[in-house]
């Protein structure tokens, strides 16, 4: 397992040098000088010309791409993004206050998800071909058929405009304290940011729990004559759900992509509105910052689905690589 | 002769079994609905999208304006039927162009030797890397509000899937005997590649061919809503729903952007549906 373990993380590393690399010729394409983005502008304008040309200097600005690439990428690794070039924040800090509300969202919305997906895709694998099957299968379809934007806007408009049962947006309020006081902001955007995953997981869940059902080790329980519910969540429902939640963790991509719609939606203050003000202002060194963040985010879930699914699956592990 | 009597009855038993289909044929029949009345729009209407009347801005539905006019007092009704043909053609080329690369690449990909196929399946694990949305976002930022830019984003990050399951085909097709009567006959690799292995993948290809349709109207709602897809002034139907973010609108003005967003899924309830039947037919797994 340590081995394995090793040849994945060692695998990992390539990857990460690439995307880094992108990004950081993305920031060279960025119009402007260098130098807004690797000082806060405060401090700038004090400065001569003279000076910030030695400042350039000192900061090794003027050194070819290479060696400032190496450079950047120590600096991320101490956690210094550089600066934004339009409000002259640390991106570091404005980060720090979006990544917890977009953590916060997408843990709901993975909740829900996975609760509602798998119950759902269970009932419907147990009543295989009923009216609750088909009614199932079409919600999926239409789950994943119109876009969650506009879910958003239809539950705005029924649950906080015309019924004032929760608000429009935003994260708290003025004396919104306790649990519910967060929970009101988040029920929306979590449920319609999970309508997708549901929709995904309800379908995953249906055809691996049914594919468990026709194994010889179901006939023989039921040979034996146990009943068909210790049949159902004893003997299949382990087995069934296992590769399902591999699969919803590597779904875990799809929705952080996802917050960036839904929080513009409900004016929710997380990674995702920042990423889209940024782009509208074109603030693009936070852009590419988050870009970068995310696809980090994405290769360390793949890395981690892997990881559990060779914890699960011995063959895994010894199998020989074909690289499907 | 009788090669071409057997593909035509193949041909026929897909259709049968399409046709016995009642969910795909609604859905084909919800799609085909919505590209022809986007089609048909100078004969539904007689408005002119473009047409800005600020004296007739928020008019309630009438007559002469079915679904009301817009904040610029242009005809809804009208912005919604071309703005269909912008989105729906947006769909179209860019999965047209997303397929064909990603069954190219997953052609040499699959055929070409060992080393060939590692490069390109590097590659291809790079692109799907990073989710494709913010990248969508982050290059639409860079290259500016375009339709075309929009379509050749869309194809850059649209072509993993398709070629992933295109050189899983081509690699197991590989072994199987016709291929290895072809080159014994001399058949060149090319022609082997596109003119005897590709054929047999079409069934996987027609179906990613639909869901990608759906996927990017979809994408092309989400980008011009957010305000960073089409050109604001283009009628598509993100851009009509993008009005929506004003709260005013949202809550006094509701037939302006649920309109539009009925439309889009309808459409992509259609193809989905239609997609779901294909599968049934070419009998492929589902994920």
């Amino acid at each position: 397992m340590f081995q394995y373990f090793l040849k994945r993380l060692l695998a990992l590393l390539p990857k990460v040098l690439i995307i880094t690399l992108l990004v950081f010729f993305g920031l060279e394409m960025i119009p402007g000088d260098a130098v807004t983005r690797a000082f806060p502008p405060d401090q700038l304008r004090s400065l001569t010309e003279a000076q910030i040309e030695a400042l350039r200097e000192s900061r090794g600005l003027n050194d070819p791409a290479p060696v400032r690439y190496v450079r950047w990428l120590g600096d991320l690794l101490r956690g210094d993004m550089g600066y934004s070039t339009v409000s002259g924040n640390a991106i570091s800090d404005v980060l720090k206050t979006r990544l917890p509300a977009t953590v916060e969202l997408c843990g709901l919305a993975l909740l829900i998800s996975s609760v509602l997906g798998i119950l759902l895709g269970c009932t419907s694998a147990r009543h295989k071909n009923s009216l609750i099957d088909y009614f199932n299968t079409t919600l999926g379809i239409l789950g994943t058929s119109v876009p969650d934007f506009f879910y958003g806007m239809c539950f705005i408009m029924l649950f906080a405009l015309r019924l004032k049962w929760l608000p429009t947006g935003g994260r708290s309020g003025v004396g919104d304290t306790g649990l519910w006081g967060n929970l009101q902001y988040l029920i929306m955007p979590a449920f319609c940011l999970a309508i997708g995953l549901i929709a995904y997981l309800m379908r995953v869940t249906r055809n691996s729990m049914l594919d468990v059902m026709s194994r010889d080790y179901v006939k023989t329980a039921r040979a034996k004559g146990e009943s068909e519910r210790v049949i159902f969540y004893k003997h299949c429902f382990r087995n069934g759900c296992t590769p399902v939640l591999i699969l919803l963790i590597s779904r875990f991509s799809f929705l952080v992509a996802g917050t960036t719609v839904i929080e513009t939606v409900f004016n929710y203050p997380g990674m995702g509105l920042l990423l889209i003000t940024a782009i509208t202002g074109k603030d693009m060194s936070v852009a590419m910052m988050i870009l970068l963040l995310v696809s980090l985010m994405v290769l360390f879930t793949s890395f981690l689905t892997d990881m559990i699914t060779a914890l699960m699956d011995p063959r895994v592990r010894f199998g020989k690589e074909d690289g499907t | 002769m009788s090669g071409k009597k057997s593909k035509n009855s193949l041909a026929k038993r897909s259709m049968q079994k399409l046709a016995h289909n009642k969910l795909a044929l609604f859905g084909l029949f919800l799609f085909v609905l919505v590209v022809l009345s986007s089609l048909m729009a100078p004969l539904l209407t007689s408005c002119d999208p473009h047409y800005i009347d600020t004296t007739q801005r928020y008019l309630p539905p009438s007559a002469e304006h079915p679904l009301g006019t817009d904040q610029n007092g242009r005809d809804n009704f009208a912005r919604l039927l071309y703005g269909g043909r912008i989105s729906i053609l947006i769909g179209v080329v860019s999965s047209l162009c997303a397929n064909g690369l990603g069954v190219l690449v997953g052609c040499i990909s699959g055929y070409g030797g060992r080393k060939t196929d590692r490069v390109l399946l590097y590659i291809t694990e790079i692109f799907s890397c990073v989710p494709s949305t913010i990248l969508i976002l982050v290059i639409m930022a860079f290259a500016g509000q375009n339709i075309f830019v929009m379509i050749l984003v869309f194809t850059i990050t649209g072509w993993t899937g398709t070629m992933r399951m295109v050189r899983s085909r081509v690699l197991s097709l590989k072994a199987e005997p016709f291929v290895e009567s072809c080159r014994a006959n001399g058949v060149s690799s090319l022609s082997i590649m596109f003119s005897h292995l590709l054929p047999n993948t079409l069934g996987v290809v027609i179906i990613n061919f639909t869901t990608s349709v759906a996927n990017f109207v979809l994408n092309e709602a989400g980008l011009s809503f957010l305000g960073i897809g089409a050109p604001k002034g283009v009628p598509t139907w993100g851009n009509m729903l993008n009005a929506a973010r004003s709260l005013n609108v949202m809550q006094n003005y509701p037939l302006l952007w649920i309109a539009p967003g009925v439309a889009i899924s309808l459409l992509v309830l259609g193809i989905n549906f239609f997609g779901d039947g294909l599968r049934d037919v070419f009998d492929v797994k589902q994920d």
